[in-house]
């Protein structure tokens, strides 16, 4: 006899992950469904030496067009771009960068934990711009202190309105003295600096930190391998009532009854799944009464090494960890309180120091560039720019026509591309971040505003947005759907906006608060 | 196609030592020596030595004309010179191996190389009189002029720049990343270039 499971979960990531932690701590039976195998660290990862690999590190080519973070050693992490083909228009590609397997991105993920602030929350009231979230930092913050203690976040609290404080372990580390010239002449340009915020521990992943305590309740159930092909709906309640998956590796169907369906498959694999979820009741995607489902995609540009710069003293190996090492964040200090910009919002720089300015950007060739990079070794200070993309009606997804993965699923056409609010703001960060560098008397080598194609940064968020207003959105503030009670959205899909922080942490607060809620609907029987 | 004789020979003297050794004398070995307690167990399996075809074997020619095999040739040569005890690129054999890379390569890659390498030859030629491969230092060093540019973010639109910064990276990561580049930095991690490979996760 099967068991009967009272949740049924999609995906083993971060939202995936925190809802079987918090659900199955309060005593719910739940089935975790997850596209991909699970991982074995001891088999499956070994250590190699690069002239060991069939390309010379240089990757099979053309195995990964869109995953530039794909490297020989690890290619075997990523999806297969084949298997899981998408679109997007000609002149405006989409890097859609994926990992399928137990745990998810949190696997890889940068480990950057920053609370979204009001200026997010309450974004359209501080500018006119978009929609506010129905939730604010107040409502939020409760389940921000309860995430950041078992993600072991790892920091500095400045009291600052855009970077709120968290329930952090503080960071005293000392600063080297590049650091410290750094941080006095951006302060000179009203710029501020802090430590980075960061998960700590070997790894910090669903599969280490949420996971295991779900599991040791007896109360979860993971199959990996099943890939989600269609959400089944009652036609007489409007509720969710089956899922439907199939197992990647023998394209096997199958199907099981839920009572609540609780989605966190990935921002933009969940929105697929629902625009796939068709029905005589919602013939445009699952809980799209609105039309909303699919649209407002945006994500945080990236400009990688947006300045590279030497720090004179540290050449011909003078270097030492007293001068150099180290790094920092410098959160929106842009239109925080007038508009002070040609652009609405702001972006933030993670900066570190120490490391060799990579040969590409020195302008020598044979034994002058060896010589260079010998001189250069330990010297470089970069900065990298993450800035907010504005959500927008017509950066979108839909099902491709045509166009399908292996397992015979139709895939997305996405569309997206940067507008001049975004390439304004990369421009004033290139030029803010070598002036500061200049004022603390470092050599600019390099400087560019050129963002990576969006998608690239693996930020993607928005098509399934939360919203006060059914007609505007397509959850409400709990990540629950307005048309179908039983169904809750938890991962990046629900954003309204992203502001410039990193945004696992909030994906991580929203799927505690939302699984709390569900208890609490439960208890009510309003579930 | 440019080989290097001395390797080529010393890899056909280990391949012929190698079969000697496996066939003629293991079976002799085999006869006179009866199995033992000391026999390897299954786990020492794990503990054999293996090596990689570019230790013990030529490349074969894929992808590259021979003129322009000649030019890439060169190129390595000027690009990856031995420097501080470390290997040049062609002792890194960067040459074979770029050639099959280049071989698997998507066509705009492939376009990019075998042009650029043809407009490196004809440049030599109509400022020189003679073949890119040929030239001396001095005279190539005008062709490669661009690699002294100030370094921007998006490639140059002209061909040969483009071209020769592609080609400047490709070079040294091949050449680095080979095992004679790891031999002779043995010692440091780093510059052997040992990570954590995912095997297939299935």
């Amino acid at each position: 006899m099967r068991q009967d499971y009272d949740v049924v979960i999609i995906g083993s990531g971060a939202s995936g992950g925190m809802a079987a932690y918090v659900l199955c701590k309060a005593g719910v039976k739940c089935l975790m469904l997850d596209a991909g195998p699970m991982v074995d660290m001891q088999r499956h990862r070994t250590m190699k030496a690069v002239y060991e690999l069939p390309y010379r590190g240089f990757n099979k080519p053309g195995r990964f067009p869109h995953i530039t973070q794909a490297s020989e050693f690890d290619a075997n992490m990523w999806i297969d771009e084949k298997a899981n083909p998408y679109s997007y228009p000609e002149n405006d590609p989409y890097y859609w960068v994926r990992i399928r397997m137990i745990g998810g991105k949190t696997l890889r993920w940068g480990r950057a934990s920053w609370r979204l602030s009001n200026y997010e929350f309450k974004g359209k009231d501080h500018d006119g711009f978009g929609e506010n979230w129905p939730v604010t930092l107040e409502e939020l913050s409760p389940f921000y202190d309860r995430v950041e203690p078992i993600f072991r976040v790892s920091g500095r609290n400045e009291g600052w309105p855009q970077m709120p404080d968290g329930k952090i372990t503080p960071d005293e580390s000392r600063d080297s003295l590049s650091v410290q010239r750094f941080k006095a002449a951006a302060a000179k340009l009203g710029v501020p600096t802090t430590k980075p915020r960061r998960a700590t521990g070997t790894l910090a992943s669903s599969v280490n930190l949420l996971l295991p305590d779900a599991l040791a309740t007896g109360n979860l159930t993971i199959v990996p391998n099943a890939i989600v092909r269609e959400i089944g709906i009652d036609a007489t309640t409007g509720k969710v009532n089956a899922v439907h998956f199939v197992d990647r590796r023998n394209h096997r169907e199958f199907s099981i009854p839920t009572k609540v369906l609780m989605l966190g498959a990935s921002t933009l694999e969940t929105t697929r799944l629902l625009l796939n979820s068709r029905s005589r009741l919602f013939p445009n995607g699952l809980a799209n009464s609105s039309g909303v489902l699919g649209h407002y995609l945006f994500d945080q540009f990236y400009v990688k090494n947006t300045v590279v710069a030497i720090v004179p003293e540290a050449r011909g190996g003078k270097g030492g960890r007293t001068l150099m090492g180290g790094g920092g964040y410098i959160p929106r200090f842009r239109n925080l309180t007038a508009k002070d910009k040609n652009f609405i919002r702001g972006y933030a720089f993670d900066f570190g120091s120490g490391g060799t300015p990579s040969p590409e950007l020195l302008p020598a060739y044979g034994s002058d560039l060896m010589k260079m990079v010998d001189e250069l070794q330990g010297t470089a200070f970069s900065m990298t720019t993450m800035g907010e993309g504005l959500p927008r009606w017509e950066h979108k997804v839909s099902i491709h026509p045509a166009l399908k993965d292996d397992w015979g699923i139709p895939s997305l056409h996405i569309e997206q591309k940067y507008t001049d609010n975004e390439f304004n703001m990369a421009k004033d960060a290139m030029e803010t971040g070598a002036a500061a560098c200049e004022g603390a008397g470092f050599e600019v080598l390099a400087k560019h505003w050129e963002m990576v194609p969006p998608g690239e940064s693996i930020h993607e968020l928005g098509t399934c947005r939360m919203g006060a207003d059914p007609k505007k959105s397509v959850l409400n503030s709990w990540n629950q759907a307005h048309d179908v009670k039983n169904l809750f959205v938890l991962d990046g899909s629900a954003f309204v906006s992203g502001g410039a922080q990193n945004p696992t942490l909030t994906i991580l607060a929203l799927t505690m608060r939302a699984s709390e809620y569900l208890m609490e609907q439960k208890k009510k029987g309003q579930i | 196609m440019l080989r290097c004789d001395s390797v080529n020979l010393m890899k056909r003297r280990s391949v012929f030592k190698s079969l000697l050794g496996a066939s003629a004398l293991a079976p002799a070995a085999a006869a006179q020596t009866p199995p033992t307690s000391n026999q390897p167990t299954a786990d020492d399996a794990f503990k054999i030595d293996l090596t990689v075809p570019d230790a013990v074997a030529d490349p074969r020619h894929r992808f590259f004309t021979p003129q322009q095999y000649a030019t890439l040739g060169k190129l390595c040569d000027l690009l990856g010179p031995a420097y501080n005890s470390k290997p040049s690129a062609k002792e890194a054999e960067t040459p074979q191996f770029l050639d099959f890379l280049l071989a698997a390569s998507p066509a705009e890659r492939q376009i990019l190389y075998a042009q650029g390498l043809d407009q490196l030859d004809i440049e030599a030629r109509l400022r020189n009189g003679k073949a890119f491969a040929e030239l001396s230092e001095s005279d190539a060093a005008q062709l490669l002029a661009p690699l002294k540019d100030k370094w921007t973010w998006k490639a140059p639109k002209e061909l040969l720049p483009r071209f020769l910064r592609e080609a400047k990276n490709d070079v040294m990561r091949a050449t680095m990343n080979s095992k004679v580049y790891a031999d002779a930095a043995a010692g440091s991690r780093r510059a052997t270039g040992v990570n954590t490979y995912w095997d297939v996760i299935e």
